[in-house]
């Protein structure tokens, strides 16, 4: 239980197409009431949020502020593709644009420094959490 | 003085003959008018791929981590000198900056074409050149003077 | 055939009609032809004329085209003379030197006036450079003092930051060999983190996972 609540209030939904309907219904209520209370009639409330507003989509690195360093072989090869050793594209990575150039100027100097291996994914890494899936790509690729 | 991180990557080497080869890469930043900051090790490992160095074959490597400042003018000077160092496989400075924080744009490029800015602009663009058109050669009255 | 210019086969052909009996069209020899061989020896009897009449000729000839000269001269000078002293000639002097003591007299009350003008124009010109001196050293100054205060918290933040010394680089290498770092790690879409180059992520108790803090 203990353990529970512990994780609970940090829990979240991974699903990159979440809605915040809830949230923003309690406060419509809210503030309905309140209005109740000034005005004492039933009149719409005015100037509401758009109650159907999806929450603002954002990439793994920007969103839990992950310093990307060259010496980081493990994570950087986590954005390799395992039959080509080389890095996925932006539409299946889903990084934005800034991370992905990145993550893609720090695999040259981890290559070149010699950290990482040049068109290979190591054994090691496969097991790795998967933050990309080439068959399902944000966007459709051109192939 | 913009401050550096230089990444070395040492042969298989007893202790002590690690220590004066890793002495001698420091002490040649020095004499460039560098100042040492920090010193990391990150310990012997097999290499990503092999490396032939010095006439040699290498697989595994001892890396070493080097912060420091020095002017800008002694990384040329650096490189040439590490590069004939027997000890040495492989060596590469990295300038230093502080990540510029910026706001995630995802959500931005997820939009669908037509919602982009960027191709809003690219639009705008395109329309302000003026393209030559066709001229119909229609006979320049309102109405069609021949049966249909 | 031969004949290319029509107005010239016409002509040719009036002339030949009267001189030949045939209706053929009168035909120029063509270029390279020879020359007739009735007329191959025949030597053209030369031109003479006297010597005396020869002179005599000259001499007519001569006193002829001098008389002319000089009498074209004369007339030429007379002619030049009228156009100098005649009265239309002097009325026309006459407008001439008044028209040209008005353009002077015009030339210089507009170099006056733009003498002044020039001066007026200069006089703002100099005021206006002089403030844009001193305000360009005002900046100047400025710029210096703002610079030489960031060089100055430049360097106290590099003193401030601990620094190798030359004589400490051996006890930092043994310090740093004991004491090796592993930046590798991998993470999770949920923000998990698994530290290690090569920890395998099950082997990590759910409990003792690491986890981001999301923005």
């Amino acid at each position: 239980m203990a353990l529970m609540q512990k994780i609970l209030p940090c829990f979240h939904i991974s699903s990159l197409y979440r809605t915040t309907m809830f949230p923003l219904l309690t406060v419509r209520h809210s503030t309905n009431y309140n209005a109740s209370l000034q005005q004492e009639d039933d009149q719409p409330a005015q100037n509401l949020s758009n109650p159907y507003q999806k929450e603002k989509r954002c990439c793994v690195l920007c969103k839990y502020d992950v310093n990307v360093d060259y010496k980081n072989a493990r994570l950087l090869s986590q954005f390799l593709s395992p039959f080509t050793g080389k890095v996925y594209e932006r539409n299946i990575t889903g990084l934005c644009k800034s991370k992905q150039k990145i993550v893609e100027s720090e695999i040259i100097k981890a290559q070149n420094a010699g950290y990482l291996a040049i068109m290979l994914k190591k054994v090691e890494y496969f097991k790795d959490p998967k933050l990309c899936d080439p068959d399902r790509p944000v966007r459709p690729h051109r192939y | 003085m913009p401050s550096y991180e230089l990444s070395l990557m040492l042969r298989v080497l007893s202790k002590p003959e690690l220590v004066s080869s890793l002495k001698r890469s420091a002490e040649t930043i020095v004499q460039q008018g560098g100042v040492l900051r920090q010193f990391i090790s990150i310990g012997t490992k097999p290499l990503p791929f092999k490396i032939r160095a010095h006439t040699q074959w290498h697989r595994e490597g001892t890396y070493f981590l080097m912060k420091f400042d020095a002017p800008s003018s002694a990384v040329e000077h650096l490189n040439d000198e590490f590069k004939r160092d027997i000890d040495l496989i492989r060596t590469h400075v990295v300038k230093c900056e502080e990540p510029v924080k910026q706001e995630c744009t995802l959500e931005e490029e997820l939009k669908s074409p037509a919602y982009r800015k960027d191709v809003q602009q690219l639009v705008e663009e395109s329309r302000k050149t003026v393209r030559k058109q066709f001229k119909q050669n229609s006979p320049g009255f309102d109405y069609y003077p021949f049966q249909k | 055939m031969f004949a290319r210019s029509s107005s010239r086969i016409f002509n040719v052909i009036n002339i030949s009609c009267i001189q030949s009996r045939s209706a053929r069209a009168w035909v120029r020899k063509p270029l390279g032809s020879p020359m007739a061989k009735s007329k191959m020896f025949r030597i053209a009897p030369k031109k003479f004329i006297p010597a005396d009449e020869k002179a005599e000729v000259k001499r007519l000839y001569d006193n002829y085209f001098h008389q002319m000269k000089s009498l074209r001269q004369y007339f030429f000078e007379q002619s030049l003379e009228q156009a100098e002293s005649g009265e239309v000639a002097q009325m026309k002097h006459r407008l001439e030197d008044e028209e040209h003591i008005r353009l002077m007299e015009e030339n210089r009350q507009e170099n006056e006036k733009t003498a002044k003008l020039r001066e007026e124009k200069l006089k703002i010109q100099a005021e206006k450079t002089r403030e844009n001196i001193l305000a360009s050293l005002i900046n100047k100054e400025e710029e210096t003092r703002l610079y030489e205060i960031r060089i100055e918290a430049f360097l106290e933040k590099q003193k401030a930051t601990p620094f190798i010394q030359a004589e400490n680089i051996e006890k930092a290498i043994e310090e740093a060999l004991a004491n090796p770092v592993d930046f590798n790690f991998a993470i999770d879409l949920d923000g998990y983190v698994y530290r290690g180059r090569e920890t395998a992520i099950e082997k990590i108790p759910e409990e003792e996972r690491e986890r981001l803090r999301s923005n």
